[in-house]
């Protein structure tokens, strides 16, 4: 057990910006998700299981819960808002940024919108592993499954992000399934 | 529904993780830098609510020391005193980052006036401030939109009610006056509730938004 360091938190923030706009497939909402999931984490001391992991690891893991349990919740909470709320939303402009996304972040919203569309199970787990870059362990722990599980639902969640992405061609679909080059890159 | 087969071969499950990590490479940028500065200030605010009271008890003593030598040093140059604080001064502060957790409940200090439970309306508390200028407490809470507009401040100032400010229009709803301006961006609503000045201001939010969320307000008995 160790005491989880505030002075270390500033150096997940591009990790954790970018595991929640993953989580909920808008960059907007992204900020709001992890200014939140900071808010919580620094309220009050925290304690961090650590065993056989780095303090790091073990940070990173934690956040993950927070970060979960806050999306969680305030998808909970928007669900049961009353129908008011989307009539005052209407009178609000676009979001301001929309015209300035450069290339990257084209790509990086579609890339991001496909994980977003994932079945909340394998979309944890792939920003657990992929984006935050836990072990199957850690991610198995911070999520609340077994590590099979946590296994099963990363490898369908990669396979349905590729797919998306790279949609299968003629000579594409055989050429990707040999594991060679994809016909497509982001680069 | 695409065909997604229970047993993915081997090759297949390496060459979608090869591929994965490949994508998330390209596309892999830091975070906005007014999130980073916002979680440093956070952090910044938790170290100086944590920080031990013997060790910052020599520095206010040093503190209020250098502030009444400055003070002194104003009287005897006959220099003026600070403008009172506006509304739109009070905007700047209600634009700023929250430095603490959002509360059950919480009343303005100096104030009667509790702030409103607007995640009803899809607009939940994300967490509050407190600042002091010119003598007077502003306390602001953050809301949140869950429909993308955004972030909003809401400060309520402790005092007598201030000045407007010098540009915006004034204008009535449902019975109540009001304070409107666009300044730097951001969109600003005051009126005066009990006495004091309260302020909305938003740099996502629309005018109209402000409105319909303040009538609402002063429509809830507190």
């Amino acid at each position: 057990m160790g005491q989880l360091d505030p002075q270390s938190l500033p150096g997940h923030v591009d990790r954790l910006y970018r595991a929640a706009w993953a989580l909920c497939g808008s960059p907007h909402e992204a900020e709001d998700l992890v200014q939140e999931t900071f808010v919580r984490v620094l309220a009050r001391p925290r304690m961090l299981r650590a065993v056989g992991t780095t303090s790091q690891a073990a940070e990173l893991a934690y956040l993950m819960r927070v970060l979960r349990n806050t999306f969680l919740n305030s998808r909970r909470s928007a669900s049961r808002r009353p129908q008011v709320s989307a009539t005052l939303e209407q009178a609000d402009p676009a979001d301001p940024r929309a015209g300035e996304q450069a290339e990257q972040a084209l790509e990086a919203q579609e890339l991001y919108a496909a994980i977003a569309e994932l079945p909340e199970d394998f979309r944890l787990a792939l920003v657990a592993v992929d984006i935050l870059g836990l072990s199957y362990a850690q991610a198995g722990r911070a999520l609340g499954a077994p590590e099979a599980t946590i296994t099963t639902r990363l490898h369908r969640a990669r396979r349905r992000v590729v797919a998306s992405v790279d949609p299968p061609t003629q000579s594409g679909d055989a050429h990707q399934r040999e594991g060679s080059t994809p016909p497509r890159s982001l680069d | 529904m695409d065909y997604m087969p229970d047993q993915p071969d081997r090759e297949q499950i390496a060459a979608d993780e090869l591929r994965i990590g490949e994508l998330l490479r390209a596309v892999e940028a830091p975070a906005p830098a007014g999130l980073q500065q916002q979680i440093g200030e956070l952090n910044e605010a938790r170290s100086a609510r944590t920080r031990p009271r013997r060790r910052r008890r020599p520095l206010i003593a040093i503190a209020v020391g250098f502030a009444g030598g400055i003070a002194l040093a104003l009287v005897l140059k006959g220099t003026p005193a600070p403008a009172q604080p506006t509304a739109l001064r009070i905007s700047t502060i209600a634009l700023e980052r929250a430095t603490g957790p959002a509360p059950y409940r919480l009343t303005a200090t100096g104030t009667t006036i509790t702030f409103p439970q607007w995640s009803s309306l899809g607009w939940p508390s994300l967490g509050t401030r407190s600042d002091s200028l010119d003598g007077r407490t502003v306390t602001t809470e953050f809301f949140r939109s869950y429909g993308g507009a955004g972030t909003l401040g809401y400060a309520i100032v402790s005092g007598t009610a201030l000045q407007w400010g010098a540009a915006g229009r004034t204008l009535t709803h449902d019975g109540a006056h009001y304070w409107a301006d666009a300044h730097a961006g951001a969109q600003i609503l005051a009126w005066v509730q009990d006495g004091h000045t309260c302020v909305l201001v938003s740099r996502s939010a629309s005018a109209a938004t402000l409105l319909a969320l303040a009538a609402q307000e002063r429509a809830t008995p507190l």
